[in-house]
Parts: C-alpha cells; structure tokens; sequence
C-alpha cells in the first residue's frame, strides 16, 4: 500500500482459485490504471509441435493430456476435425455417447467451480472449506454433482481424469445396459439436486457490472449447443467454424505464454457459459428458460457476476439431457466407425465448459498430422479478463486497500472460470502506485 | 465385510512416485493379492485425486490409507511418517479445481461432517519432484519398509 507519489510493489502469493500460474500486474498513476496484465508465465507446452507427424488416434490420448478437468473439451475437437477430414458419417449412438460424455465433462466441470471456487466469493469466504463450515449440505450437494460428472466420464472413458475411451470414429466399446441403467436414478436424483442449486445461486448477492464485449458460442440447428459446426456472436454474425480465422485472430501478448485472441479489428470476444446462455436461450427446453427467468435475472444478462447462474443452469440442462440419453440407451456391437485416412485440412470445434474449444488439423495422406493449432477458451477470453479487470476495478474504487482491490480482481477473474493450465496455482498481484 | 482402501498418490516425477510404488510393492505380495481378490482391499493409485477423496470417504471403508511423499525440508530424504488424518489437515497444500491437495480435501471432508477418523497417511521424506528423473536412492530404499509395515497393520486388522 501507498501514499500518492510513492510506489510500492506488494506481492501476494495466494491460493486464489483459479486454474494455473498468472500473475496480475497492476500499476496505478493518479487515480487511473495505466498498465492492467495478466501475465501467464507458465512455460509453454508444445503440444501443437509434438503432435505434428503422430497418427490420429495418438493425437486423441495426447490431448486428453492437456487438462485435468477438460480433457474431453480437446478430445472432442480433434475427433471432430478428424471425422470432418476423413468424412466420417456418425451413427445416432455414437454421437449420443458423444453428447453423455461431454456432458459428464460439463457436470463435473461447472459443479465444482460454482461451489468450492466462485460461491465463496458471493458469500464472503476465503476458501470452499471455510464456506463448508456454514454451508455444508449445500457444498456436499455441489461435490456430489461433480462427482456425478465423473461417473460418466468414467463410464465411457474408463477414468474420469485423462479418459481414453474416444477415438476417431467412435469409442474403443459400448458401455454395457446395466452400467447406463446404474446412472439412471442418481440423474433422476441429481436434477432434484440440480434445481435446488439454481434456487440456491438466485439468492447470492450480484454485484451491478456490465461487460460491452462481443459474445460468440457456437449455435446448434436444433438444441443448446455443445457440438456444432455453426458460430454466431452478440452482433447478429453467423459463420461456419471453417471460417474462424476470417472474423478471429490468434496473437501473442508479451506479458503471456498463452496466446490472446480478439476479433480482426482488436476487439474482445467472450466465450463461455453466459455468452452461450444467452445466444441459446431459445434452445432451451421451456420449462428451463422458465426455470432461468425464475432466478429473477433478466435474460441475455451482461453482468459477468451472473456467468455462476448461468452453469447452474447449463447444469441441469446437462443432467437432464444425460438422463434422457441413458432412458433410451441400447447397447450396440458397433461402438465406431471405420474410416479410410486421407490428406486433408479440416476444423473442429466443441463448447467446452468454459466456452468455444477451436482445434484445426492438417493432415499427409496416411492421416498424420502435418500441422495442429489448438486455440483454449481461456486464451480466447484473456483480452475480455484484463478489459474487464480494468473496467471493474475502477467501479469498485483504485483507493481501496490493496487486499480489497485484489480479492475483488480475483472474483472478476473467477468468472471466466480460468483454465490457464494444469500445474501449480496462484495469482501474484503486483500493484504499483504512483 | 471389512473394506481397506489403500491409495498411492503420486506422479511420475522423481520421488513423487513413491506412493505409487509402494502400491506397487504391495500388489506384489500374494497375501495382499488375495485380500484384494476376496474384496476386502481395494489397491488404488491417483495424480491428483482431489476432490474425489470425498467421494472415498463417503463410501463407508473401514479403513483409508493414504501414501504419498512429502517435502518438509526438515528431515533428510527417506523419512518415513505415519500420521492421522487429523495430524494433517493443516498442512498447507494448493485448493483449486485441479489440485485440491490431500490435506484441503481432507479438511473440507471435516467441515462436510464426514469422519475422517478412519483415515491414516504415510509419508515419505522425498527430495527431487523434477520432471524427467527417476526417484532417489534414498526413497526407494524405504518402499520396501513401508509396504510392509502397512501389511503388518492390514494383516492385523483384517
């Protein structure tokens, strides 16, 4: 902390509940944010490299490797890029196995971020466990939802952490009746649970904030999207993921390891839970949007403080839709397709938890990858988190106390959910005044 | 029946590995391997089981046995602990999505009301966790001693 025309660099090493090493830079001259960063600093990790000259389904287990809690996000992409190039027709089974997976991946995922990272913020806890003290049903509800996510992932990718049942075309085998049968009641269970933790969020104090960014999600012909081919943003466009870098681009900030991205003129992009709610709101079943309209939020919202409604939402969406799945479940003898690799380029996209996962494969005639880009929704959303770090810490007041000023930058950052990588985690806050 | 878990927390780096080969020690053991077969022990190992320690804890085992290393800098690498539960929920450890440690996990399964008095946790003293090394003399000397020690205790309680 200082005095005007001081300058003071205060470190606070914290265990801050954000996923991966950053760092957040934050100097303030006159009352005004001259230099608002977030530096990642974690090393690279060459995946795009290391993957180059590997068949397709090496390609398949690597990526799984990524991420701990959405390695399904990286797995999916490529499969679809993968089928896209060698022009594999899916059966209706294998893209509902497709769907339950990933929708095991979203439970999972948004359960134990809502509950044990950004609901302490809202109730004013430092950790999940400090919350747990006050709330433990509530906490005990939201473990048992994402443990529930991993019961499927686990069912179709034998593990629920690294899962390695997917490959191009399919699954290695087709779960058999009795273990989809097993899911049956705990989805009927958890969509009690599920509508519980909506009512639950609708409670939780919001502050007033507006992001002005540019929301994109991907946009499914008929249902709430998680695998498509179409993207649409906030400003009424609508493209084919083919056509990504035609409206997107991919650039290297100095301060970071991991790549930004922004639309072709500079501008943010938001991806995630609150862009995706809102862009496919009407592709909600109606008693969802019935169930959203009830948290008493004004649908689409652009308060970033509302992205925790909106998983609690996609939540139930996902439960729900995971039961009516496993409802109509028969095993089959054909749990993939067979394929023919050939050269190719071919795009793949999912909506990962936290937003659009964009992957783009080059292929030799052999089906080996020439070249492989891998574009992460947190690296996508790095330029909105720092655009909306500045623009919020503003409104909150550039005289609070430091502590204040990063508890509350951090509950900004927390709601993009970031996945900045998989290693050791904590943010550093490094303000200086002057 | 009585049901033992015992669960080898680890990573391939260096003495990190050590929870995993004592897991591995003991599934050498044909003793062990018939409990296992009996379905009185369940052998596990897990990176990061985070979270899913809670689900663990609330599936009723009799008993919990946790194997990991651990670096205090105060012992030389190879010391071996055998502590409580209780005993090191205070440790300080990382809380995130990805990496709620053992001792957070253990201290939210508290707060949750979940009794973690069937938990037990060996530590190893280890030394190097770089990426690319293998484990250290001095930790690999001691898998052998603590496999055994924990099928001493399972022999007497099973």
């Amino acid at each position: 902390m200082t005095a005007n025309n001081r300058t003071t660099k205060i470190e606070v090493p914290i265990l801050a509940r954000v996923e991966g090493e950053g760092a957040l830079d934050l100097e303030i001259i006159d009352g005004k944010i001259s230099k608002c960063e977030l530096r990642i600093y974690e090393p690279p990790r060459y995946f795009e490299k290391f993957l180059e000259g590997r068949e397709p389904n090496e390609v398949i287990d690597a990526v799984a490797r990524i991420c701990g809690i959405c390695p399904l996000a990286y797995q999916a992409g490529f499969a679809n890029a993968y089928e896209a190039a060698f022009g594999i027709e899916l059966t209706p089974w294998i893209r509902d196995m497709r769907l339950l997976m990933f929708l095991g991946e979203w439970i999972e995922s948004h359960y134990l971020h809502t509950h044990l990272l950004a609901a302490p913020d809202f109730l004013n806890y430092r950790s999940g466990i400090e919350m747990a003290k006050d709330y433990p049903n509530e906490v005990l509800r939201g473990v048992k939802l994402q443990h529930l996510g991993n019961e499927i992932l686990k069912l179709l990718g034998g593990r629920s952490v690294h899962p390695n049942g997917m490959k191009v075309g399919g699954f290695y085998r087709a779960p058999r009746e009795e273990e989809v049968a097993a899911l049956i009641l705990k989805l009927e269970a958890a969509l009690i649970d599920a509508r519980d933790v909506v009512e639950w969020f609708s409670t939780l104090p919001f502050p007033d904030a507006e992001v002005p960014f540019k929301m994109v999600s991907l946009r499914h012909p008929t249902e709430y999207p998680v695998f498509a081919t179409e993207v649409i943003t906030s400003d009424g466009e609508s493209f084919s993921i083919n056509d990504y870098d035609e409206h997107f681009r991919e650039f290297h900030a100095k301060q970071s390891t991991a790549l930004h991205s922004t639309t072709l003129s500079g501008e943010p992009i938001l991806l995630g839970p609150l862009s995706r709610i809102n862009l496919n709101f009407d592709r909600l079943p109606k008693h969802i949007q019935e169930m959203a309209q009830a948290t008493g939020i004004k649908w689409p919202s652009r308060n970033m403080f509302h992205s925790i409604i909106a998983r609690a939402i996609e939540g139930y969406w996902a439960i729900e839709r995971a039961l009516e799945i496993c409802r109509n479940y028969t095993y089959t003898d054909t749990s993939a397709i067979s394929y023919t690799p050939k050269a190719a380029n071919a795009w793949g996209a999912v909506e990962a938890p936290r937003g659009i996962q964009i992957d783009h494969v080059c292929l030799d005639e052999h089906g080996h990858a020439t070249s492989i880009r891998i574009s992460a929704p947190t690296s996508q959303n790095l330029p909105c988190m720092e655009a909306n770090l500045r623009s919020s810490l503003e409104e909150f007041g550039l005289d609070k106390p430091d502590d204040e000023l990063r508890l509350h930058a951090e509950m900004v950052i927390r709601n993009y959910d970031p996945c900045i990588s998989c290693s050791a985690h904590f943010l550093t806050l490094n303000v200086t005044r002057q | 029946m009585k049901r033992t878990l015992i669960l080898g927390i680890g990573s391939p780096f260096g003495d990190d590995k050590a929870g995993w080969l004592v897991v591995d020690k003991l599934k050498q053991n044909p003793a062990i391997a018939k409990l296992v077969e009996n379905g009185c022990l369940q052998l596990e190992v897990a990176d990061r089981p985070g979270i899913n320690l809670i689900n663990w804890l609330l599936d009723e085992y009799e008993r919990i046995v946790l194997i990991d290393m651990v670096k205090t800098n105060l012992q030389v690498s190879g010391t071996v602990y055998n502590l409580k539960a209780s005993d090191i929920i205070g440790f300080s450890g990382m809380l995130s999505s990805h990496s709620l440690g053992v001792s957070a996990s253990l201290a939210l399964a508290r707060e949750l009301g979940i009794s973690i008095d069937n938990v037990e946790f060996w530590g190893i003293e280890g030394s190097n966790i770089k990426p690319d090394t293998d484990v250290s003399q001095s930790v690999l000397t001691v898998i052998a001693e603590v496999s055994q020690k924990i099928f001493i205790t399972l022999s007497l309680n099973i």
